[in-house]
């Protein structure tokens, strides 16, 4: 736990001493306002949800997560510097969890700083919040879940950009996972229980179901055996890549 | 690590991982939190209510196709969703419920079953037919499906649900008396065939609707809901009988109206001040309203006119569940309604008029060729009038003394002609021998048979029987009120009243004070379609009948949930800005148009001025001058109107802009000033930083 502590914060500051951080959060929250606004015609339907909002999420997050993962594993293997981590009285468990726990931190306060548009909700008229912090919750569990795949790939990867295109890919095929796209994939005589499993890996639709206002068990347990298992296998790559 | 081992380590996660996805949903599904402000997904206190008071067990069967329904994940979660809720139904049913589960499959027994229950079946090309239903069975055999679950009605799941699961425990249909000086039945008359009023079909079709007689001295006791339309000149024995009738538990709703345009020419005003004064309440007296934010138009002469005294409210109460989906309901020259100071039941308003309005003398509906002159002397009050009311509570019988003593020989012809009507008499069944004179005669010739049977016999079913033998008397079957014939009787003594009811303490009933509402013209278009009647609804009067209808026939609990799921939360700010512009405009309008009325006119008298001078050859230039001038006011004055139109949406617009700059970029604004301050802060601090380090490593003289 404290190995965690220790490399969190380390991360953040790293974060935060260079512009990228804050490019990023311009970014991030521009286009989730743009969108919201221009895309999602949020004013002239005159509802008061942020249903055009947390509709954008998944994929403002299939680029923009990527990106914040890519530098987390690659740079350090990059420059040799993984092997000093190594030797240093820490965890392997709390140096994956602190890089995790820093990207996702970094990721929910993208997140917070979009709470102007919350009182706007509220300004305008008589929202369901319940529903809106379910929004809120579910949304940063998905910037969790694709951010565990891009730390993966970045532990797989010397290069940035390899990582990057890397989670994009795999991102939007569980994504999709649920959708003809993807389950058309599978051979047509495979077994009715392997096509919902593949159907149920589907983020857009645990997603979608939580935004709705209830978080159903399946839901978050999905949301958490995913970072689970992505975390997991983090740490297989790293131990195994060490060496390179 | 090697690779091998860190491969293989891998595929046992995805392995795990695959295996977890598949036991994810069958094993966890049941456990849920809802946030949703109205508990959506879970089920609300009436279900738990219907559920509990089940009194023998109801048997479930959902049938959907998982085969054929493989590549329709949507469809797929939304049926584990439905199959979920009916496992919570069964959870707290406490034994009374049981579910089972059926795949349909193409070509098996299952799927015979699904159709010949009736449930709908969507073809999937290459697959099959799907089925997405639930049939539920009661012991005794009562059958009631829903047919498909449509996604797109997911939050009335739970109301179907449990209107099925009321229903199956309660097959009976709510038995609801009608007692009505208008027509609503149609039938034949002299001056030919009337239609049915669309809202009594309505009632027929979801109601057993029987009619109850004007003159009728009580109310047969299997009735639940009476429905009191106009109620005309009513004797007192009626009124007792309807008194007594609310008393006992039975509920009412009222249409009284002090101007029925369906009425006839004698019978426009209806009112029910001494059961009014019992109950609380108190109708302004020959008083209609004038709405002028919500009239609607009428053409006359091919001219779209406002008529201030048809009125589309749309003011309902918040929160109440029978209006909660409404959204216009047509009122014409409608009474409203107060509280009486005195009284100890609950007013409980349903429906208000805008604040524009204000009340008027009803005689001014008498003649009235042009609606327009109802805006003369117009001036709105500020104060929202109530139009339909709830009225609930302690009441005490308007008849302290009993019931009022049996009229004499001349009252009673009085009263027979007052309650003559054909109409009233009616039998639900209709047509047959069952209008204008003859249906007085018809029922006359039961009354004779009936003075002759002996008394007790008259009670119920017996009375009905021997007045069968009776010909042209297939229409009393359904005059269940053939009690109430007794009053007009000519010899025989009539059988005693039930015993007085002096008070009771959860009287429950609804009043209007229009019944122009029940009308066709009011809120239906009806088309004759191969013989069929088809309806298209342009108004909420129909619903707005059958929700109180429903609400307060068969209890509080199905419109209870049926009002859940209002997915509707508009931006109440922009509405009231919408509002406010819409009232600023609509002053606005009718300064201008009066000031373009004014200049037209003044055009007019000028050209004639001119026209009669035509003989004089030199034009008066100062004529000339003038009419150039009103015609300049007169465009100028359309310019004026329509830049107020285009004003009304300058706010609201002004408004969104606003917004849309502040959410978009103020936070990046401000994110991008800290990033440049933070920026520069280090780089001066770097830079000073090296100064000194430089500084400590070769010392050197000072700067100058």
């Amino acid at each position: 736990m404290n190995s965690t502590l220790v490399v969190c914060r380390r991360e953040l500051n790293t974060y935060f001493s260079t512009p990228v951080a804050y490019v990023f959060l311009v970014f991030f929250l521009m286009m989730a306002g743009a969108a919201t606004f221009y895309m999602g015609n949020f004013y002239e339907r005159g509802q008061a949800d942020l249903a055009p909002f947390f509709r954008y999420h998944p994929w403002l997050y299939l680029f923009l997560v990527p990106a914040v993962a890519m530098r987390l594993w690659a740079e350090e293997r990059r420059s040799g510097t993984i092997e000093l981590l190594t030797t240093l009285p820490l965890t392997r468990v709390g140096l994956v969890l602190g890089k995790f726990l820093a990207a996702w931190v970094f990721l929910g306060l993208a997140l917070l700083l979009t709470f102007p548009l919350w009182i706007t909700v509220n300004f305008l008229g008589d929202p369901d919040n319940g529903v809106i912090f379910l929004g809120y919750t579910a949304s940063w569990f998905m910037a969790g879940a694709f951010l565990s795949i891009g730390c993966c790939m970045s532990a797989l990867s010397k290069s940035q950009v390899v990582a990057f295109v890397l989670s994009v890919v795999l991102c939007f095929v569980f994504l999709l996972s649920g959708f003809p796209l993807v389950l058309n994939s599978l051979h047509p005589r495979a077994p009715d229980f392997l096509y919902d499993a593949v159907a149920s890996l589907s983020m857009l639709s645990h997603f979608t179901a939580v935004t709705k206002g209830v978080l159903r068990l399946p839901d978050a347990s999905y949301f958490v055996a995913f970072i689970l298992f992505w975390l997991l296998a983090t740490m297989v790559v790293v131990e195994w890549r060490k060496a390179d | 690590m090697g690779q091998r081992r860190a491969l293989l380590l891998l595929a046992l996660l995805g392995v795990l991982f695959l295996a977890f996805a598949v036991g994810n949903d069958r094993l966890l599904g049941g456990y849920r939190l809802d946030l949703s402000r109205e508990k959506l997904f879970t089920l609300s206190g009436d279900t738990h209510a219907v559920l509990a008071a089940l009194e023998e067990p109801l048997e479930l069967r959902f049938f959907f196709s998982y085969g054929v329904s493989r590549e329709l994940v949507g469809l797929r979660n939304y049926a584990r969703r439905v199959e979920e809720f009916l496992e919570e139904y069964v959870h707290h049913a406490d034994g009374k419920l049981s579910l089972g589960t059926v795949d349909p499959e193409p070509f098996s027994e299952a799927e015979d079953e699904a159709a010949a229950s009736g449930l709908q079946a969507v073809p999937v090309p290459g697959v099959g037919d799907l089925y997405f239903g639930l049939v539920g069975r009661s012991p005794q055999g009562e059958e009631r499906i829903l047919p498909f679950f449509s996604p797109d009605r997911e939050r009335f799941l739970e109301y179907e649900l449990t209107r099925l699961i009321y229903q199956l425990a309660h097959p009976e249909p709510v038995r609801v008396g009608l007692m009505s000086s208008l027509n609503m039945g149609g039938g034949f008359s002299p001056f030919g065939e009337r239609r049915p009023w669309t809202v009594w079909q309505w009632l027929q079709e979801s109601y057993d609707l029987r009619t109850v007689p004007l003159d009728a001295d009580r109310i047969p006791e299997e009735l639940q809901l009476l429905l009191l339309v106009h109620p005309v000149g009513l004797s007192p024995a009626a009124l007792y009988a309807i008194d007594q009738f609310v008393l006992r538990g039975g509920k009412l709703l009222v249409f009284v109206d002090p101007y029925a345009e369906q009425g006839s020419p004698d019978r426009r005003s209806s009112t029910l001040d001494t059961l009014f004064a019992a109950w609380g309440v108190r109708m302004a007296d020959d008083q209609i309203l004038l709405d002028a934010a919500q009239a609607l138009n009428v053409l006359v002469e091919y001219e779209p006119v406002r008529h201030l005294a048809l009125v589309g409210m749309s003011d309902f109460a918040p929160d109440d569940p029978v209006t909660a989906q409404l959204e216009m309901v047509v009122f014409g020259s409608t009474g409203v309604l107060l509280p009486d100071g005195a009284a100890q039941t609950r007013f409980k308003p349903l429906l208000y008029s805008s604040d524009q309005s204000m009340l008027a003398d009803s005689a001014r509906m008498e003649l009235l060729y042009d609606p327009q002159t109802l805006q003369e002397g117009f001036e709105a009050g500020n104060t929202r009038h109530v139009v339909a009311a709830r009225v609930q509570g302690v009441v005490q019988s308007a008849f302290p003394e009993g019931a009022p003593p049996p009229p004499s020989p001349e009252e009673e012809e009085e009263g027979e002609e007052a309650a003559a009507p054909a109409p009233a008499l009616e039998g639900v069944e209709g047509a047959e021998g069952a209008e204008g004179a003859e249906g007085v005669e018809s029922v006359e010739a039961v009354q004779e048979e009936e003075a002759a049977a002996p008394a007790p016999a008259l009670e119920g079913a017996e009375g009905v029987e021997s007045a069968e033998g009776v010909e042209g008397a297939e229409g009393v079957e359904s005059t269940e009120g053939v009690e109430g014939v007794e009053a007009a009787q000519e010899e025989q003594p009539p059988a005693p009243l039930p015993p007085h009811l002096p008070a009771a303490e959860h009287v429950d009933l609804v009043i209007l004070a229009d019944s122009d509402v029940l009308a066709d013209s009011q809120w239906v278009n009806t088309q004759d379609f191969f013989g069929r009647r088809l309806a298209r609804p342009w108004a909420d009067n129909g619903n707005f009948v059958l929700n109180l209808v429903e609400m307060l026939g068969s209890g509080p609990h199905l419109v209870g949930i049926r009002s859940r799921g209002r997915y509707a939360r508009p931006f109440t700010r922009v509405e009231k800005l919408a509002q406010r512009a819409e009232s600023r405009l609509r002053v606005k309008e009718q300064e201008l148009s009066r000031e373009l009325e004014e200049t037209e006119q003044r055009l007019q008298e000028l050209e004639q001025e001119k026209g009669e001078g035509a003989g004089i050859l030199q034009a008066n230039s100062e004529q000339t001058a003038e009419l150039l001038r009103f015609q300049e006011e007169k465009l100028r004055i359309r310019r004026e109107l329509r830049q107020v139109r285009h004003d009304l949406n300058k706010d609201i617009e002004a408004l969104g802009t606003r917004l849309k700059m502040l959410n978009i970029l103020l936070l990046p604004g401000l994110l991008t000033v800290l990033a440049l301050v933070l920026g520069w802060r280090r780089r001066h601090n770097w830079h000073r930083r090296l100064a000194m380090a430089t500084q400590r490593h070769h010392p050197r003289q000072p700067e100058d």
